[in-house]
């Protein structure tokens, strides 16, 4: 086991190669959840995914760990490919260690892992897309009461969201 | 040619370089930074250089004397704020604020760390304003002043929400808020804007409010709520509007009768003061608390500011009563004194209904309708039902001016814990004075700069989080307007299923009112979730 916790780590390391280094080496260090919220969530999540690889891959697991990393890549300004690129880098640090029939399996375990993290990129994307108009929908939100104001009292739909 | 290997395609180097902070270069990617202003809202406000231009384009069209203007402008500044000078001459870079900034932990950009973000400005300070600078150069930390520089002030000064969560931290009490402040003073000077600052400032100087409601509009807003209240409460109150002798004016921000869900905080002040008999009036001139003054410049403060003091004035009141807003409390306890005050023709505030005199406001003549409403309850005022916010499990956002500005932290607190069954701090190092920014503060709440306020906003968010999943938390309470618009988008992105709301909405929930009828839905219409008590 000793060997995947060293992958664990050079993966964490390699991931934070994509912020600038006087950044990353804040979100690599600080242990504190809410100090540091991105650097503990990438660490959780990396550690989730590291264990399931080597386990069963159970999918929810798995899912909520990419689910929280997506999450955070989707508004960090980069593109999709860039937002992946942290399963290609496992795959990198993984063949180094890992031999034969191993190797093939983590392969195509981390292949599945792209696919679903690429569903979840775009989940979040289009989440800003609705979270957008939602917010210019509630700026003018007495405007559309009061030319409604004859409308039936359909409470619930015009509630604040 | 064999097809690449996946490992090997991989080998690309996307990481950015280990770049030099001395660098000023910048991209305006998309969704991280807001439009300029608009031509016609400079020449509303008679600011310079009013032309058509954007952060994206190659060429800012600044004028001629452009290096001239900014260093001038420095030079005047570093004359008239003794705050200032300092801040450009103390700092040690000791670090301690380093990673306190919610756009630095957001974004991992170490231009965001508030002690990089002065260095900006600083290093031009260093190499025009002194000796070692002229003569050092970068030795001693001075740059030059370029284009470039200009346009990494753009970017950075306005990637600062003025928070003042660093400040909270620094030995030396360095505010980079207001270094932001003055930052964003100089590129004024020279026409580099943002249209999310200085078209509300321009409709608010025109209208008297951010969203350039005109005074029948106001009204409009207001009979609305006053008719929507009696469907939900049975109860016809009067709310009143440039009536003078009224014995208090009552400010709110303009977003509490036009967003949501700022409405229905609207609501809770209309229910409440009706219910204590409080004589109060609105003003349909200064029908705005916000002041976008502030992320602007000094001498837009005051201007703005001016009109409150002007209304109240006018109508003869004896004291000003404010709504839950953010900046317009900041303004309040730190400029509005000196700016346009003192207001001797007003009485220093006694609540009517307790006769508690708030000896706090005794030079400004303006509460905060937190401190009026715990005050009531404190005395036992109110009847009150917290069991009508059983359907919410709430929190308690400090919003940063409140908290930071004015110390307005217990109030609120008791507030809530009067009328919720329910409630659950956060983490302490996310509240009170440690109180993480929504991250859309100081006119950065743009629907363009999205991107940019979600990572700004991740700590919030992230703690929000926390007592969503340990506690069920599905309600957000905050005082501050600009909030109650940036938090539902940001916990739309980070936590679905906790919504937003103001405090006087739980109050109006809550609130017995003489007469009312059995209350079947709370303000936002939703139904009831208890049976209701019978009050009797
Ligand atoms: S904490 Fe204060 S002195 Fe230290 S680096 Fe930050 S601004 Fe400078
Ligand atoms: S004032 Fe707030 S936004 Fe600005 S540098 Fe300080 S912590 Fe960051």
């Amino acid at each position: 086991m000793e060997s995947k916790e060293l992958i664990g780590e050079a993966w964490f390391e390699r991931v934070l190669r994509a912020y600038p280094p006087q950044g990353a080496k804040f979100l690599g260090t600080e242990p504190d959840p809410f100090r540091n919220p991105a650097g503990h969530t990438i660490r959780q999540a990396l550690r989730t995914l590291l264990d399931e690889l080597y386990q069963d891959m159970d999918r929810d697991r798995v899912t909520q760990a990419l689910d929280s990393l997506m999450q955070i890549r989707a508004v960090q300004g980069v593109a999709p490919s860039l937002a992946l690129e942290f399963l290609f880098q496992l795959k990198e640090i993984v063949r180094a260690q890992a031999g034969g029939a191993d190797w093939d399996l983590m392969n195509g375990r981390i292949d599945d892992l792209a696919l679903i993290a690429f569903d979840l990129y775009m989940k979040y994307r289009e989440r800003t897309y609705e979270a957008r108009a939602n917010e210019a929908r509630r700026r003018v939100f007495l405007l559309g009461r009061r030319l409604m104001a004859d409308a039936p009292p359909a409470w619930p739909e015009r509630g604040g969201r | 040619m064999s097809q690449p290997k996946p490992e090997q395609l991989v080998q690309i180097q996307y990481g950015p370089q280990p770049r030099d902070w001395m660098d000023p270069a910048v991209e305006f990617r998309k969704g991280t930074f807001c439009y300029s202003a608009l031509a016609k809202n400079l020449n509303y406000l008679g600011l310079p250089n009013a032309r058509d231009w954007q952060p994206f384009d190659e060429d800012w069209k600044l004028p001629p004397d452009w290096k001239r203007i900014i260093l001038d402008g420095m030079k005047e500044r570093l004359e008239k704020f003794r705050s200032f000078r300092l801040f450009m001459d103390i700092c040690v870079r000791c670090g301690a604020c380093a990673d306190k900034c919610h756009f630095f932990l957001g974004s991992g950009d170490p231009k965001n760390m508030p002690v990089l973000r002065a260095e900006l400005m600083r290093s031009v300070y260093r190499r025009y304003f002194t000796l070692a600078g002229r003569l050092l150069g970068r030795l001693a930390g001075a740059r030059d002043l370029t284009e470039d520089v200009i346009k990494e002030w753009f970017y950075y000064f306005y990637q600062c929400t003025e928070c003042r969560r660093c400040s909270v931290f620094c030995p030396y009490g360095i505010d980079t808020a207001e270094i932001t402040m003055i930052g964003r003073e100089l590129l004024n000077l020279i026409g580099c804007n943002i249209n999310w600052v200085l078209e509300p400032a321009a409709n608010c100087f025109r209208t008297g409010n951010h969203l350039g409601v005109q005074p029948h509009g106001f009204k409009d807003s207001v009979d609305f709520a006053v008719d929507e209240l009696e469907e939900l409460t049975g109860i016809r109150v009067d709310a009143s509007i440039n009536r003078k002798g009224a014995e208090v004016l009552f400010i709110v921000p303009s977003a509490d009768y036009f967003g949501t869900p700022h409405y229905y905080t609207f609501l809770g002040y209309l229910a409440l003061l009706h219910e204590i008999g409080l004589d109060y009036t609105f003003s349909a001139f200064a029908s705005e608390g916000g002041n976008f003054g502030l992320f602007n410049s000094h001498e837009m403060i005051k201007r703005l500011n001016a009109k409150v003091y002007a209304e109240a004035r006018r109508l003869g009141v004896k004291w000003i009563l404010g709504g839950e807003c953010g900046h317009m409390w900041r303004v309040l306890h730190q400029y509005m004194d000196t700016m346009n005050g003192p207001a001797d023709f007003l009485e220093v505030p006694v609540s009517p209904v307790t006769g508690t005199r708030f000896e706090h406001a005794r030079s400004t003549k303006m509460v905060h309708i937190c401190e009026f409403t715990a005050d009531l309850i404190h005395n036992g005022k109110l009847r009150l039902d917290p069991s009508r916010n059983d359907h919410w499990t709430v929190t308690f956002h400090d919003s940063c001016n409140p908290a930071r500005a004015m110390g307005l932290l217990e109030e609120p607190r008791y507030i809530l814990r009067s009328v919720c069954n329910r409630f659950h701090e956060m983490p302490e190092n996310t509240i009170r004075e440690q109180t993480f920014c929504c991250g859309s503060g100081s006119g950065l709440g743009t629907d363009e700069n999205f991107e940019m306020r979600m990572r700004g906003g991740l700590p919030r968010a992230n703690a929000v989080k926390y007592v969503h999943q340990r506690h069920g938390v599905n309600l957000l309470a905050c005082i501050c307007a600009i909030d109650k618009a940036t938090l539902p988008p940001l916990l739309e992105y980070w936590v679905p299923g906790v919504e937003v709301a103001g405090v006087h909405e739980l109050v109006g929930n809550a609130l017995v009112m003489r007469g009312e009828r059995p209350r079947l839905t709370d303000l936002r219409g939703e139904p009831a979730t208890q049976a209701e008590a019978v009050h009797a």
